[in-house]
């Protein structure tokens, strides 16, 4: 019998995190459950990138229809031969955003903090998401999946110096601003953005005549002097207050000086 | 110039005047132009590229040298003092606040400094700016330890620094603190900043102290050192076309 596929969208919600097209999750290494039997799993892994990617799936599995009545982070298939309701439950969005806030953490020195801006949200929606008591939008994820794909990328092509490649600023802007901009075609040419970044030249010139600080220096260096340090001194307090309102009455005129031309 | 003797004077708390060792910098073109007064500071060149996000970049010029601390005592410690005072008014005991100040490193601990430079590269030469001359330049004589050699500080040439990264060479006496004082308003505010000066060179006192009375604008009050006290009356109606002032001396002992 030739398989009969059936796709629907998943509802629109009104929480605006979870809106966006759901057939675009990339969910990684997904089991098919049977929805009757929590315990009985079909362990087949099941890559859903793309819609064409679970029409693919779904042909594999079920050979009947499939209807995909999921809610954002959930697939299910049904076959209408069997009657047999199969449930994709991928891993929940927490463990994910957790697995790539740690990788973040773990290749770069960014902080959770940096790792939110670039997601487009602030630390505590950050913390939100792996605690799950919030679900990141799609777009959102997406933006970690980017950073985490491309603090690897640099790891490997310059190892230690993810942080400073993600933070170097060009136009005023860090990797990270480009990330949350959504920017991801930019980001991966990084290598490129980076060789636009600002560096530093320095030149040293020696002069050819002994420098008027040179006795002072090697007094210092042999022991001789010592730096100021911190220790301060009690001063005046009166000292501290000016009355800028005295300004004109106490100080002179500046003397007018006219050119021929009338010019001061 | 002052003689080294008149000149120099230690004092172990860090003051206005006092010559030290530290790093200097400024902001250059990218021509890297330095005159040729400063080359012996400008030993290192900085190139910021993009520093303007509009593909212009940032110049520094930095450098070791000597220079004299041009900040007033008063901005010493400035927000160490407020803070010192802010604890002991809350009840706590003097030693305990200073050192609770201390412990704050967010206080500001920075100088201003101007560089000592060889006047002999100076254009114009040394002699006018040796004889204290020259406006935005200060004649320092020869240190007795030689840790400073006869030249003159930079006025021109100001820049602020970390007192961490500063060593003490030396201090200087109260009169060579009064000649920088009166370098610094003649270049940074009056050009014509003699009065007080002049006046204390006809008397032959030093003036301790001057003051405007709220009741009588038209009078400046100078008392000096010895307690007497000189009472400039503007003359009323007859302003002077030149400084707006005319000054009429009475003199007392010890009263107005």
């Amino acid at each position: 019998m030739s398989p009969q596929v059936q796709i629907r969208q998943a509802p629109p919600r009104d929480d605006s995190e979870m809106s966006g097209p759901w057939s675009i999750l990339p969910i990684a290494d997904t089991l098919l459950e049977r929805r009757s039997s929590t315990s009985t799993r079909l362990g087949m892994p099941f890559v859903i990138h793309d819609r064409d990617a679970l029409l693919l799936g779904s042909d594999a599995i079920t050979g009947a229809s499939v209807s995909c009545a999921s809610q954002f982070w959930k697939t299910d298939i049904s076959s209408t031969e069997s009657g047999i309701i199969y449930t994709a439950s991928p891993r929940p969005v927490r463990e994910e955003v957790q697995k790539l806030r740690d990788e973040i953490a773990r290749r770069t020195r960014l902080t959770r903090q940096q790792i939110a801006r670039a997601a487009g949200v602030d630390r505590r929606s950050l913390s939100a998401w792996v605690k799950g008591s919030a679900t990141p939008s799609i777009d959102k994820f997406e933006r970690l999946q980017t950073l985490a794909e491309v603090a690897r990328e640099i790891d490997a092509a310059e190892p230690g110096r993810s942080t400073e490649v993600l933070l170097s600023r060009t136009a005023g802007q860090d990797l990270l601003d480009h990330i949350a901009a959504g920017h991801f075609n930019r980001v991966r040419d990084w290598q490129t953005l980076q060789g636009s970044t600002p560096s530093v030249r320095i030149e040293h010139r020696r002069s050819t005549k002994r420098p008027l600080h040179q006795n002072a220096l090697d007094a210092y260096l042999s022991g001789q002097l010592r730096p100021l340090g911190r220790v301060a001194t009690i001063r005046p307090e009166s000292d501290y207050e000016q009355d800028l309102s005295e300004a004109d009455r106490l100080m002179p005129d500046e003397p007018i000086r006219r050119s021929r031309r009338g010019y001061r | 110039m002052m003689s080294p003797d008149d000149f120099y004077e230690w004092h172990d708390e860090p003051r206005q005047g006092d010559i030290v060792l530290c790093g200097v910098s400024r902001v250059i073109a990218g021509d890297h132009f330095s005159p040729p007064q400063w080359e012996s500071l400008d030993a290192h060149f900085l190139q910021v590229e993009d520093a303007w996000d509009a593909g212009h970049s940032l110049g520094l010029a930095a450098g070791i040298g000597l220079a004299m601390v041009i900040t007033h005592d008063c901005q010493l410690d400035k927000e160490w003092n407020q803070r010192v005072r802010e604890l002991q008014r809350a009840g706590m005991p003097i030693e305990q606040a200073e050192a609770q100040a201390t412990a704050d490193m967010t206080l500001d601990r920075t100088l201003v400094v101007s560089p000592l430079i060889d006047p002999s590269d100076l254009r114009g030469g040394r002699g006018n700016v040796m004889a204290g001359r020259v406006i935005g330049y200060l004649p320092v004589p020869k240190h007795q330890d030689e840790l400073v050699t006869e030249c003159v500080v930079d006025l021109t040439y100001q820049c602020t620094v970390d007192r961490l990264d500063v060593v003490k060479v030396t201090s200087i006496s109260e009169t060579a603190r009064k000649q920088l004082r009166y370098a610094l308003i003649q270049l940074d505010a009056l050009r014509t900043a003699d009065l007080g000066f002049q006046i204390e060179a006809v008397v032959g006192r030093t003036i301790s102290k001057v003051e405007v009375p709220d009741r009588d604008p038209l009078t400046v009050r100078i008392q000096l050192d010895d307690g007497q006290v000189i009472q400039l009356l503007q003359q009323p109606g007859t302003p002077d076309q030149e400084t707006g002032r005319t000054g009429e001396f009475f003199s007392s002992r010890g009263q107005d």
